[in-house]
């Protein structure tokens, strides 16, 4: 009836912890970020490298980070057995199909156990405190894979457990955050851009010289949604002013910040990603969506409405060509966890071609597999022509900018930001 | 309110008429009851009658299902695992926190009452504080501590039920305390007096005396837990530990199906069957002790006479 | 132990603090230690990578720059949590007053009009107190929907002209919301004095020739002033801490409570920032809350 025994996770954050007091008890002055990372094993990384202050590499498409895999935090041993279970993924609500995970469990005889998180804060606040209680970790954000392996969080794969990723995954895919994907793998790719209901607006959203001014437009006052979570809230006031989404200078940021405060007080914006829900309810008309979600829409539009009054506009592929975002959803394994083998399979499974169509037609986010292509959504019926374009192929995925790793104090700062917005409602 | 603007025979005025007759002061009270009740359970009970709704809207009544959304629909309180688990996560935080906070909050409300001193009433106040200190102080008190100093425990249902117990054992006190105010020190003084020890004095007289209040605060406890929202979903841990309160805040604003309002009915359902069984033994235990003899005698002591 | 032969003249000493340890344990463990560590955490240190609290125990060790931070965030400079704070004062007194205006009365029918439906009121009365909150809030939320029954009926009687959007961050939805979540508390000891009041006085009065009103005005009002400013503080202290409310009937950055703030820092990386502002709330209600325990122990002592 109770929780799962709690293994080594607890010792490596007492260390760390540890290892500051100490420090600062006998007087050493608190070293760097980069320097407690050395001290704690890792080696250094190739190439050069912009750091932020404090000493904490952050990747970029121009830096790409090799993690360095520890001594006290290496992979799990070839040719181990399955573990009985139960399999616990932490992942978004309803981030992979039932279907599937029975599958899975009629495969290995194994159940899931599936807790959810609302935002990348929580899941990142909830690894800290919890990691070992969850064995697959199905939305790590590429902001946040540099932090969580270097603060040994997650452990890396064995590529043995792992024969499809080598047989399917995208050569192009950008892997700049964790080189080799020796921590993270990809599950779903997708671009944020705006869903509108084309029966409820008249405008087109696609050929506006600005797209993103949409949410500013007061026609559209209590009927547009933006997503929640520091990042991508931000994100919006970012894109629209030609920023990058990873912006750095308090002073932009200030800018940035008073927009997005008239915005939300003059639009009274709701910040959610549950958005298909209120669709049969007709409670927004304009939503900072993600490309994903428009297959999904099919099953909750209300009676009479078809999944043709969707419209998505991802702004680089619009005639304005203001920027747009693109982000992988990252599979990764606690360290600590205590089925790893159990979670490899599953990440194994989850690239099978079938298992991973069968998925993408309930959940339509797009798998990065090499069987997977964009004429197979529409010929096959999943997506409607109109929609097609939400479908990322290599040359699309090139127009899109993805949320870099920020240095913890703009990070802060994002998150203090955010608040403010959003009011704590 | 004048006869041409309203009409002289109209239903307000009518109505207005018969408030304002001298006599109704009453009568403009009982409005004001009549409709307090109403405002109050109304929405509450169409709450409840839209768990028998046919169709999916909370808003639209489509017609009368008894089963659709209790038992039938693959979205049903008995079919869908996220609705199961949350009642049962009720029903187990609830049952716990009430075999937790009962007895020991009965044992300290007697201790205090008994035995004075500067300990008993420092003890006394840090529990009081624990009744008045809102709600969500407590909780994130109770969340910080779970998840940086008692972390060997974490978060999840051994938190929920430490926390809400910890929370509830006001109750039985205050109850306890209350009714000790009322039985007085009589009884248990006159069974020492006759030789009884202090155990036996509790056990055999004070205790049957004080079975109202024991059963008011398993009621209460458990109608209160079943409902706790703040602090059992501060320190829950997703899905599994998810408790009813924790479902409905959720899911309100984004148009759930009726299933949500048949989980809420079922809860409903569970904590008035509590309360109205301890309101019912109340009544039959207070028709009890309506004599001293009958306590008296309970010692086993001959009674005078005998 | 010494012996302790005091009021009760009961001799055994280790037996009674025997049946108050359990209960000490437990609010020790898990209400005196936790709010140890709220205060270690907001006067403690912060994770440089992860931004994630470090909690200091010992107090030799506390710094209180951020708290003081947190502090003048919130009454010196112009900010949300400013902002919220005020608005929180600002919807409490409002929904305090309303369950007064609406409580009084009830309690004053259900305590001297009620006679032979006593009971029946009674137990009408006493049902939401063990019915979900969540439950009746829920209720409200599907009543005050674009589509729903409020507006609806608002519209068909002709009050309004086209369905209004009551969730959509109003204000007086949030309030209406307090008012209806609290003011069964706010009956409670008010019932429980005006029924407590005697009816011969009252009789007395009239006959004195003192009209319905008179009586009222200088006999009744007076009484229930200690149950009045009772049912003020159970109603107040608790509503001080909420944010479900405002989450349920509005959520929105205009309508966010002091309990959103504190909930959303929490959520967000901003730990030591929630532990301030818990530090803070205590603190402002300390006095209330001390004022309040001092009344009803004397009260306590008054029937004892």
């Amino acid at each position: 009836m109770f929780d799962h025994p709690k293994p080594r996770r607890r010792q490596l954050a007492l260390t760390r912890r540890e290892f500051l007091r100490r420090s600062a008890m006998t007087g050493i002055a608190l070293p760097t970020a980069a320097a407690i990372l050395a001290a704690c094993g890792s080696s250094s990384e190739e190439g050069g490298g912009e750091t932020g202050a404090g000493g904490l590499k952050l990747a970029s498409p121009d830096n790409p980070i090799t993690l360095p895999i520890n001594n006290d935090n290496p992979p799990i041993d070839d040719g181990l057995d399955a573990e009985d279970g139960p399999l616990r993924i932490f992942a978004y609500d309803d981030y992979i199909w039932k279907k599937v995970l029975n599958g899975f469990t009629e495969r290995t005889g194994a159940d899931i156990e599936y807790t959810v998180f609302d935002t990348p804060e929580e899941m990142v606040a909830k690894l800290l405190s919890n990691g070992p209680d969850f064995d697959l970790v199905v939305t790590i954000t590429i902001e946040n894979a540099g932090k969580l392996a270097t603060g040994k969080l997650i452990q890396p794969f064995n590529k043995s457990y792992l024969p499809n990723v080598e047989d399917q995954l995208w050569p192009e895919l950008p892997d700049f955050f964790d080189v080799g994907h020796q921590y993270t793998l990809p599950y779903t790719i997708y671009s944020t851009g705006i869903a509108w209901r084309n029966d409820l607006v008249s405008d087109d959203i696609a050929a506006m010289d600005n797209p993103w001014d949409v949410f500013w437009d007061t026609r559209f006052a209590g009927q547009a949604h933006l997503l929640n979570g520091a990042r991508d809230t931000l994100s919006v006031g970012l894109l629209r002013n030609g920023y990058d989404p990873s912006e750095s200078d308090p002073a932009i940021l200030e800018q940035v910040k008073q927009q997005m405060l008239e915005g939300a007080d003059s639009m009274n914006w709701k910040y959610d990603h549950v958005d298909y829900t209120e669709l049969s309810t007709s409670q927004w008309q304009i939503h900072n969506a993600w490309s994903g979600s428009m297959g999904y829409y099919q099953y909750y539009l209300p009676k009479g409405v078809d999944i043709t009054a969707i419209s998505y506009a991802w702004p680089p592929t619009t005639p304005s060509k203001k920027k747009g975002l693109i982000a992988q959803d990252l599979f990764a394994i606690p360290t600590g966890a205590a089925h790893p083998v159990l979670a490899h399979q599953m990440i194994n499974y989850m690239y099978e071609a079938d298992v991973a169509l069968q998925n993408y037609t309930y959940e339509s986010y797009q798998p990065p597999i090499n069987s997977f292509d964009e004429t197979t959504a529409v010929e096959q019926g999943y997506l409607p022509e109109s929609l097609a374009h939400t479908i990322i192929t290599p040359e699309t995925m090139a127009l899109g900018v993805s949320q870099l790793e920020l240095e913890p104090a703009v990070n802060q700062l994002y998150q203090e930001i955010y608040q403010e917005i959003t009011g704590g409602a | 309110m004048s006869a041409e603007a309203v009409g002289t025979d109209s239903t307000p005025r009518r109505f207005l008429g018969w408030l304002m007759n001298p006599w109704a002061r009453a009568r403009f009270l009982w409005v004001i009851g009549l409709a307090y009740i109403a405002w109050t359970l109304l929405p509450v009970a169409i709450a409840v009658a839209f768990s028998f709704n046919a169709g999916k809207s909370q808003t639209a009544w489509q017609g009368f299902s008894l089963t659709r959304w209790y038992l039938d629909d693959v979205s049903s309180v008995w079919q869908d695992d996220s609705l199961r688990t949350a009642l049962l996560q009720s029903l187990k935080l609830s049952g716990l926190s009430v075999l937790i906070a009962v007895p020991i909050g009965i044992a300290f409300g007697l201790a205090i009452d008994r035995w004075r001193g500067r300990t008993s009433r420092g003890a006394n106040m840090v529990m009081l504080f624990s009744f008045i200190t809102p709600e969500i102080a407590v909780a994130v008190a109770l969340f910080l501590y779970f998840t940086q100093l008692a972390t060997v425990i974490g978060l999840g249902l051994k938190a929920q039920v430490f926390g809400l117990s910890m929370y509830e054992m006001a109750y039985p006190v205050i109850i306890v305390q209350a009714r000790l105010l009322s039985i007085g020190k009589e009884y248990e003084e006159a069974a020492m007096d006759l030789g009884a020890s202090q155990m036996q004095a509790l056990r055999r007289v004070l205790l049957p005396l004080l079975t109202p209040a024991i059963v008011a605060s398993v009621g209460i406890v458990f109608a209160t837990s079943i409902d706790n929202f703040v602090i059992s979903q501060r320190l829950s841990i997703g899905a599994s530990t998810q408790t009813v309160p924790i479902l409905i805040y959720s899911s309100a604003r984004t148009a759930p199906l009726p299933s949500l309002n048949a989980l809420a009915t079922i809860t409903l359902f569970a904590s008035t069957l509590m309360i109205a069984v301890a309101g019912l033994a109340l009544r039959s235990a207070s028709r009890r002790d309506r004599g001293g003899v009958a306590a008296t005698a309970k010692i086993g002591l001959p009674v005078a006479g005998g | 132990m010494r012996s302790k032969l005091g009021r009760g003249g009961y001799r055994l000493q280790l037996f009674w603090p025997a049946f108050a340890a359990p209960a000490t344990v437990w609010l020790l463990a898990f209400f005196v230690v936790p709010f140890f560590v709220i205060m270690a955490i907001a006067f403690g240190g912060l994770d440089p990578v992860f931004l994630t609290p470090d909690p200091r125990y010992d107090p030799l060790d506390w710094q209180f720059g951020s708290f003081a931070n947190v502090l003048s965030h919130l009454f010196v400079r112009e900010s949300i949590y400013q902002q919220a704070f005020l608005r929180t004062l600002a919807y409490v007194t409002l929904a305090s007053i309303g369950c007064l205006l609406i409580g009084y009365p009830v309690a004053y029918f259900m305590a001297r009009h009620a006679g032979r439906f006593k009971t029946a009121f009674l137990v009408a009365f006493i049902a939401p107190f063990w019915m979900s909150y969540m439950m009746r809030m829920f209720a409200w939320v599907n009543l005050l929907q674009e589509e729903g029954y409020v507006n609806r009926i608002l519209v068909n009687i002709g009050l309004l002209q086209s369905p209004r959007l009551w969730l959509q961050g109003k204000p007086s939805t949030v309030v209406f919301g307090l008012i209806y979540g609290y003011v069964p508390f706010m009956i409670l000891p008010l019932y429980a004095m005006l029924d407590r009041i005697d009816r011969s006085t009252l009789e007395a009065a009239r006959d004195l020739g003192a009209g319905q009103i008179q009586t009222f005005r200088r006999i009744t009002l007076p009484l229930s002033r200690q149950a009045i400013f009772a049912g003020c503080m159970i109603v107040t202290l608790p509503m001080f801490g909420d944010y479900y409310t405002q989450t349920l009937l509005a959520s929105t950055r205009g309508t966010s409570m002091f309990g959103n703030l504190i909930v959303s820092s929490l959520e967000s990386s901003l730990v030591n920032t929630g532990a301030s502002l818990v530090l803070v709330m205590i603190a402002l209600l300390m006095i209330p809350m001390v004022f309040y325990l001092r009344s009803a122990a004397r009260a306590r002592e008054l029937v004892a």
